[in-house]
């Protein structure tokens, strides 16, 4: 069985869950095995970076309490260009600048059936 | 006024040959900001009481014909202003009037031209309006503000039904700020951690003991405090939010179910309100069987409230969609019983367990003799359709003992018990009910 390494970076913990659910849920049809990671702060997601092999993909929250995303995203690159990057956000629109350092804009509130096929397009299934 | 001419704006309703509101926004943002030519100075947006009933009686032809009668009747009243079709049933009227009594005046005479019924192919209808204008002043930017706020005044005296005519106030203004707000504060509020639920508990009357609760959702904004959910579900309806928050709820009932397990409370059931939007969504059974699958929703525990009067009059599909649910283990509860359309036809084909009959048949049943034959009514109905039933409202004894009388009801209301939050649910353990009703 085929097998990703996901981290999820959110302060919120329904959110975490919510999309560890899902992800877990939607690779099962896929019969890929997943591992998830999670953290809740840029310090936290840092760390993990550090002291991790490279994710396949991370799905990162725009609106930390301690930084920026885009600093997660640029360590993330930085570590692997493997590594597929989402940013998750209520105001897609009000991030046009960082959008380079992102593979996809994912909005929230978490919709299923929009989480699932954009999930499925960041691990280019 | 240096209005362009028709071709221009394309846009023209096809049934009454007034602009559409497209082409009447256009045409008025185009002079908006013209300081040489201020126009328009105000806006009269005007919609007809009930016409939507005609519609659905007399079909569309008409409709179509009174639709036609009522703009030329409406253009006897005018002289140059602009005007134009804005909804269904709705008008508006772009003047430079804007002193207060000469636009009153143009309001009352179109209310007094309408007064006189309309006679279309024999049948004659008699047709009432309601009219909110709006003035410009500093804060207003834009035509389509103005117009907002001349339908936003509108509304506002259809809420109150004692006006046709009516400004837009000061009031209405700082309302429709905090409308705007909410509206755009609703999808970072999950996030935030605003919403949470409170629990209203459901007495089994017969055993003496709580069988369940209703699951309610209060919103704690920062600034405005806590905002009702008559206030906050129209706007989570209105923009897309109300399917994220049904499954933000779905979610938290799934994780509650599990604390009700711990604390030894496992026949307790929860009720969720579903908008029948949301259940029409077409990955809702899908997401059911997502949060089924991963937070656990137990079989027979779950109950869906769907108010009466949401319920979609074409109800084929809808049908087939509450047998889906039921087979996954799901409730069906038909919420406000009594105060919709459902008929009789309809109730024997729809598929609910449980009638939550409405507080307005139980309030006073002990002093009034007719409430309480029209509740032995729908209890009997209720009995031989194999339905449960929940009377909403109680809050007196009286009340409490007439309708324990009947037997075999769940009953919720102030006099049991307001809505509560988690921890003290979770109190209520030695007075749960210990095996299914």
């Amino acid at each position: 069985m085929n097998a990703k390494r996901i981290l999820i970076v959110d302060d919120v913990n329904f959110n975490i869950e919510f999309e560890t659910k899902l992800i877990k849920n939607l690779m099962v049809g896929y019969k890929i095995n997943v591992h998830i990671d999670e953290a809740g702060s840029v310090e936290e997601a840092m760390k993990m970076i550090d002291e991790n092999d490279a994710y396949d993909a991370m799905i990162v929250d725009m609106n930390l309490p301690d930084g920026s995303g885009v600093d997660i995203a640029k360590k993330a690159r930085a570590k692997s260009e493997e590594t597929r990057l989402a940013a998750l956000t209520i105001y897609p629109n009000e991030y046009e600048a960082e959008r380079p350092y992102f593979d996809l804009f994912l909005k929230k509130p978490i919709m299923m059936d929009a989480f699932n096929q954009n999930f499925i397009r960041l691990l280019q299934l | 006024m240096g209005r362009k001419v028709l071709p221009q704006y394309g846009d023209v309703d096809p049934v009454t040959g007034l602009y559409s509101k497209t082409a009447f926004l256009s045409i008025l943002s185009d002079q908006f900001q013209d300081s040489l030519q201020p126009f328009p100075r105000a806006i009269l947006s005007m919609e007809f009481d009930d016409l939507s009933r005609f519609n659905e009686s007399f079909g569309y032809e008409i409709d179509d014909l009174l639709l036609q009668k009522l703009a030329a009747r409406l253009r006897t009243c005018l002289r140059n202003e602009l005007f134009a079709k804005a909804g269904t049933y709705r008008f508006a009227i772009a003047t430079d009037y804007h002193e207060e009594k000469r636009l009153k005046r143009l309001a009352e005479t179109i209310v007094t031209a309408l007064r006189e019924p309309f006679n279309i192919e024999g049948t004659m209808f008699y047709i009432t309006v309601t009219i909110g204008i709006a003035v410009v002043t500093e804060s207003v930017v834009s035509a389509k503000m103005l117009l907002k706020h001349a339908e936003s005044a509108m509304k506002q005296l259809q809420k109150d039904g004692t006006n046709h005519i009516g400004f837009f106030t000061p009031t209405d203004e700082k309302h429709l700020m905090t409308e705007l707000k909410l509206l755009k504060d609703i999808p970072g509020a999950i996030d935030r951690g605003e919403f949470y639920l409170l629990y209203q508990p459901q007495f089994y009357a017969d055993k003496g003991c709580y069988a369940g609760a209703e699951v309610l959702i209060r919103w704690q904004h920062p600034q405005f405090g806590e905002i009702s959910p008559e206030r906050f579900i129209p706007l989570a309806e209105k923009s897309g939010m109300i399917v994220p928050l049904t499954v933000f709820i779905l979610i938290e009932t799934a994780k509650m179910f599990k604390k009700l397990d711990t604390v030894g409370m496992r026949h307790f059931t929860l009720s969720v309100n579903v908008p029948a939007s949301v259940l029409l969504e077409q990955s809702f059974l899908e997401t059911v069987a997502f949060v089924q699958q991963m937070y656990g929703l137990p079989k027979g525990r779950v109950i869906f409230e769907i108010m009466e009067e949401t319920i979609p009059e074409n109800m084929d599909g809808f049908v087939t969609l509450l047998k889906r649910l039921k087979e996954m283990g799901m409730g069906i509860a038909i919420d406000d019983f009594g105060t919709g359309h459902t008929s009789l036809h309809y109730l024997m084909r729809f598929p609910a367990d449980v009638l939550k009959v409405d507080r307005s048949f139980v309030r006073n049943i002990h002093t009034d003799k007719k409430l309480f034959l029209l509740f032995r009514a729908i209890n009997d109905m209720a009995k031989a359709l194999h339905m449960k039933i929940v009377a909403e409202g109680v809050e007196e004894r009286k009340e409490a003992e007439i309708i324990k009388s009947f037997g075999g009801i769940v009953v919720q209301g102030y006099y049991y018990s307001k809505p509560i939050d988690a921890d003290a649910l979770f109190a209520l353990v030695q007075q749960a009910c210990k095996g299914d009703l």
